[in-house]
């Protein structure tokens, strides 16, 4: 996490400018500056984490044109509750925990909406890569949704955070507010789930390896 | 392990579906649009949020919990708070409604929304405290403590580099804040600086109010404290978000305090620049009404 090293080399006027709570008082200057020493700021935050969990909403089967809702809750809630964050618990596993419960929350709207079923159409990306290269992103984003869309959502979210996002087996577990146990049984069942997915697709020969 | 060759119950996918798993994932990533975008909804998002926090001067937690979650609501109050008292009032809702209508068009909800999740109780429960209130509190008091600390104090929180930024920053995101689906990486480069207008919004805001309360009164010299607040507006954010505002009230507060002339330029000026402002009608009529007595 980068963010933690680049707050304290900041100048102090700018940082004082862009923590919320650097302005109370004079007096606590000192103890802002120790706390800024370990808190992000909020664009650093925002930088740093942006894409992953962009990502992690996305295969947690957030429509994309939900996205932008998604993210713009999750990181109002960071922009809400970064000054007491103080850096106790890793960033990375709070935003997760923020993102997760944003995700269910949304995805319980979307389900009585029942028009959750959207794939993606496209990939839209400044990097330009070429269109045989954004053909198979495309087409495999729209392939991990399906096999995706056939675990159940405890499963899915596990499977998400340990495969595509890497996050170890204790992070998810203090994230999801789960015993370890019970995330690593969870992992278990839904990459098994997976495999048989990929295997039936691969039956279908509705896909090609990129 | 490989897939290929069936799975293991244990140990992390690999062979085809790790392969798809990697090719989806660079797909999955965010555009520079998408972040671009969110970050000025975000920014609109909070801005109203801090604008709403300092309308409620009782600051109490029920207050703060409102103004986070129903933005929009929040700064018609203000709006209405901050201008009914000239006349203008209904003019400034009507702009500010369509602004912030604009604004918030794609994120009213989950705006809303997110003050009840701000109570997640996932993350109260970690940090073992309640969850909104506290946070929310602390922002405010940050805010309206700052609002009323010395100009000067103030000024100080804003050295030139940052009011450069912010400068141009804010009428920027004020311009462009309806967010638009095919937004628009190459309009500008630099990101508006939430904090920034977070931080700004509300000190604008109080100085405005300021300014409106003083109008409120029927004195030259309650005119003249309108035009003080009105001229710290203009040192300290002088491309402020609320810079249309300022001068729609100049040219009414000039006009309070007998001073026709200057009121008339002023009108000028701002109808020069703002031809098209809901406060148009109202500027273009200053000094046409019996003045205030001095």
């Amino acid at each position: 996490m980068s963010g933690y090293s680049k707050v304290g080399a900041g100048p102090a006027p700018s940082a004082a400018q862009r923590t919320p709570a650097a302005t109370v008082d004079d007096d606590e200057v000192d103890d802002d500056e120790a706390a800024r020493a370990v808190v992000p700021s909020f664009d650093e935050v925002y930088d740093a984490h942006f894409s992953a969990l962009w990502r992690s909403a996305r295969a947690l089967g957030v429509p994309e044109s939900a996205c932008d809702d998604v993210l713009q809750e999750v990181f109002i809630v960071v922009h809400r509750r970064l000054a007491e964050f103080e850096g106790r618990a890793a960033l990375r596993t709070w935003l997760v925990r923020i993102l997760v419960h944003v995700v269910s929350e949304q995805r319980r709207r979307f389900r009585r909406k029942e028009d959750h079923a959207e794939l993606p159409e496209e990939v839209r990306d400044s990097r330009a890569p070429g269109p045989l290269e954004e053909l198979a992103r495309a087409e495999a984003v729209k392939l991990l949704a399906t096999i995706l869309d056939a675990l159940d959502d405890d499963q899915r979210t596990v499977f998400v955070l340990a495969e595509l996002e890497q996050l170890p087996i204790p992070e998810i577990a203090a994230a999801l507010g789960l015993s370890p146990n019970t995330v690593y049984s969870r992992l278990r069942l839904a990459r098994r789930e997976y495999e048989r997915q990929v295997a039936r697709v691969r039956a279908r020969d509705a896909w090609r390896k990129p | 392990m490989s897939a290929d060759t069936g799975t293991p119950d244990d140990g992390p996918v690999g062979g085809e579906g790790r392969a798809l798993l990697d090719a989806a994932r660079a797909g999955l990533e965010p555009s520079e649009a998408d972040r671009t975008r969110v970050r000025r909804s975000l920014a609109a998002a909070i801005a109203a949020g801090a604008a709403a926090a300092t309308a409620g001067a009782t600051g109490s937690a029920a207050a703060s919990a409102t103004a986070a979650s129903v933005p929009l609501g929040v700064k018609l109050a203000l709006a209405a708070a901050l201008l009914a008292a000239t006349g203008a009032g209904i003019a400034y809702v009507e702009h500010v409604v369509v602004r912030e209508r604009d604004a918030t068009r794609r994120n009213d909800a989950p705006v809303a929304r997110s003050a009840s999740s701000a109570a997640l109780p996932g993350v109260g429960d970690a940090r073992g405290r309640v969850a909104a209130p506290p946070a929310a509190q602390a922002n405010d008091g940050a805010a309206s403590v700052a609002l009323d600390r010395a100009p000067a104090a103030a000024a100080a929180t804003n050295p030139p580099a940052d009011a450069r930024t912010t400068r141009v920053s804010a009428p920027h995101a004020r311009a462009t804040s309806a967010p638009s689906l095919h937004a628009t990486s190459d309009e500008r480069p630099a990101q508006p600086s939430l904090a920034a207008l977070s931080d700004e919004l509300p000190a604008e805001t109080a100085l405005l109010r300021r300014a409106h309360a003083a109008l409120a009164a029927p004195s030259a010299e309650s005119a003249r404290a309108a035009l003080e607040a009105l001229d710290e507006h203009a040192r300290r954010f002088p491309t402020g978000t609320l810079a249309e505002e300022r001068d729609a009230t100049r040219a009414i507060a000039l006009c309070a305090a007998g001073r026709v002339d200057d009121a008339s330029t002023a009108a000028r000026t701002f109808l020069a620049a703002h031809p098209g402002s809901p406060l148009a009608h109202r500027v273009r009529t200053v000094c046409t009404q019996p003045p205030a007595p001095h």
